[in-house]
Formats: structure tokens, C-alpha cells, sequence
């Protein structure tokens, strides 16, 4: 049987054919095109070469899967390449913001605020369990509620399709733990409290943050907005293939 | 990654070159995996230049004006039943280029020398 036919040479180009399309996706049509078709002669060519020189389809397809995998830095940063001088100056910025940034913050944002949920709802459990809590029900449910608000915001911001969705509810914890994570620390903690009351500006500033975290997460909210494919680009890759 | 100055080349473009020249001048065929091969045997056998790495390279070269590429005549292709090639030849611009590695490559070397005389 040829090494073209074999079972192992098949798999390890399928594998690469894969991942070249993977590289290439959204970039120019023409210049995907002409990555992926001297890829393709490459892996013929050294399946060719190989049955030359009777190496066997297994040792043929570790060889090509380690030329993937050495390239594969080199790949990404031809991409990114092609991605940059394919976009203007304000994409670029744009793309920068949106790929590293903004995003990070956001993130970073989020788990902080679930860490404050967890520590707030920890101390009003404490206080409650100590039975030092007489301010009903109201705020710990509020908080409680807040904080699994925020944890799922964080879950639904994990995947591409419902981020957009995770920082809506993100907005709705934001305004739960901060505001009234704040006031139900008054009561519950010493510390909160003579900062609430010494501080001057403590509650503007509380104020400030919700507002600043819920402008935040909303400008994330319409950034990851899942938006339609266009009709006239899907009609210009069709037509070009 | 790697900076370089303007002008200067990367080992591999280098070696690129050379393999570029060698096949032109046997009158063979200059194409993607046929340097890869020309290149694993100047380096004594070893492993093939990984996929990204070449094809990085060899788009910088066209771009920069080292290399001219052109793709095969797909009936051609066709006939011999395989994918058809891009092929690659070394320009005018890119023999210059090679020649000045070359030169600049032995002067470090002299100069060198001379600092420790």
C-alpha cells in the first residue's frame, strides 16, 4: 500500500489541513487560499518523498505532525501578520482593545466582585450565626441573590456566544454586592462601618464605583454583542472559492 | 521574536537563499517542500523546516522582493495528479541580498580578529 494511502499519513494531513484552516479563517480569501493550497502540495510532497525513500507511514506522519507543531508559533504570527495589514490604523486599536484590554479588565473586574459576594456573604453568615444580625431579611437575600448573579455572570462570560449576556448580569451584581453588599457591612462589620462613617465621601465614592462598574460591564455587554454574519461577505467567500 | 536591522537577513532567509540558488542553478524546480528537503540535507539530515516556519519565511521573502513566486500551471499539476506547486525563484534583488550576508557575515569575523591582535 502507498504511504499516500495509509491510514497515519491520512489522519496527520487531515490534522494539518485542519488546523491550516483554522489560521487562515476570516483572513483575505485570496491569501487563505494560497496558504492552504501550498500546504496541501507540501503534505503530498512529503508523502511522495517519504515512499521514496521507504520510510513508514507512521514514522511519516510523527515527522509531519512535528513540523505543525514547530511551525505552529510561526503560523499564528503570519496570521497576525496578514490580520494587521489588512486593517486601518483605528481597527487595529480597536482590535487591541478588544482582544486584550478591555476584556481583561472586565474580567478581572468580575472575579473581584465575586470574591467581595463570597466575603460579604461570609460575614453576614457569621453575624448571623452569631446571632448579632437584627436587620431582617431584606439584605442578606439581596446580597446572597447579587452574588449568585455574579456567579453566573462570570460562568455566561466564559463563553463566546453569552458573554454578552454575563455582563448584563453582571451589572445586576454589581449593583447588589457594592451598594448593598456596602450597607449590610455596616452592620455586620466594625471596620466597614467607622470607614462608612470617618471617610469623607464614603458613600459617593461607593456610588462612583457602581456607577463606573455598571457603565463598564454595559459598554462590554454591546461590545460582545453577538452580531449577524453579513449577508454581502458571506456572498464575496462563496463566489471566491 | 528575533528583531533585525533593516536590510539584514535571518540565518534561515540566508539559507533560503543558497538552497534557492543551488536548485535554480541544477535547473530543478523551487517550491515549498523541495527547500525543505534542500535545506534538512545542508544541515546533515536534519528533521524537515516545520511548515510554518518556511512558508513564513518564504511569503517574507516574496513580499520583500528576494524571491518572485508563481504558481504552477494547474493542468500540469493535474496530469502528474498532485496538488500543483508554488514556485519560487531567487531575484535579482535577492542574489544581491545574499552575496552582502555573505560578505557581512565573514567581516565580523576579521574584525574581531583585529580588536584582539
Amino acid at each position: 500500500m502507498s504511504a499516500l494511502d495509509a491510514v497515519a499519513y491520512r489522519r496527520a494531513a487531515t490534522t494539518i489541513a485542519r488546523w491550516c484552516e483554522w489560521y487562515t479563517r476570516d483572513l483575505d480569501p485570496s491569501v487563505a487560499k494560497a496558504r492552504r493550497d501550498e500546504v496541501e502540495s507540501d503534505l503530498h510532497e512529503h508523502g511522495v518523498y517519504a515512499e521514496e525513500l521507504g520510510i513508514s507511514p507512521n514514522s511519516l506522519s510523527r515527522a509531519m505532525l512535528t513540523r505543525l507543531v514547530l511551525g505552529a508559533v510561526q503560523d499564528l504570527s503570519w496570521r497576525r501578520r496578514q490580520i494587521r495589514q489588512a486593517a486601518t490604523r483605528p481597527e487595529i486599536a480597536r482590535n487591541r482593545l478588544s482582544a486584550g484590554g478591555l476584556p481583561v479588565l472586565a474580567y478581572t473586574l468580575a472575579v473581584m466582585l465575586l470574591v467581595w459576594g463570597g466575603f460579604v456573604t461570609i460575614r453576614i453568615g457569621v453575624s448571623l450565626g452569631r446571632g448579632e444580625w437584627w436587620y431582617g431579611s431584606d439584605l442578606p437575600v439581596t446580597v446572597l441573590v447579587s452574588a449568585l448573579s455574579c456567579g453566573l455572570g462570570l460562568m455566561l462570560m466564559t463563553r463566546a456566544r453569552t458573554r454578552s449576556m454575563g455582563a448584563l448580569w453582571l451589572m445586576i451584581a454589581v449593583y447588589g454586592l457594592v451598594r448593598y453588599g456596602g450597607k449590610a457591612l455596616v452592620y455586620s462589620s466594625a471596620t466597614y462601618s467607622h470607614l462608612a462613617f470617618t471617610v469623607p465621601g464614603w458613600d459617593l465614592g461607593n456610588r462612583g464605583v457602581v456607577i463606573g462598574l455598571v457603565m463598564l460591564f454595559l459598554a462590554m455587554a454591546i461590545w460582545w454583542w453577538p452580531s449577524r454574519p453579513d449577508p454581502r461577505l458571506a456572498i464575496v467567500q462563496t463566489s471566491s472559492v | 521574536m528575533a528583531r533585525r536591522k533593516p536590510g539584514a537577513l535571518f540565518p534561515l532567509e540566508v539559507n533560503i537563499l543558497e538552497c534557492g540558488l543551488a536548485l535554480q542553478s541544477t535547473g530543478e524546480d523551487f517550491y515549498g517542500f523541495a527547500m525543505a528537503r534542500q535545506l534538512s540535507r545542508r544541515d546533515d539530515g536534519k528533521g524537515l523546516t516545520a511548515h510554518g516556519t518556511l512558508y513564513k519565511a518564504l511569503a517574507r521573502m516574496t513580499e520583500a522582493g528576494l524571491l518572485e513566486a508563481e504558481w504552477e500551471d494547474a493542468t500540469l499539476a493535474e496530469d502528474q495528479g498532485r496538488p500543483r506547486r508554488r514556485l519560487y525563484r531567487v531575484s535579482g534583488e535577492g542574489e544581491i541580498a545574499y552575496w552582502r550576508a555573505r560578505a557581512m557575515a565573514a567581516t565580523p569575523a576579521v574584525a574581531l580578529r583585529t580588536a584582539f591582535a
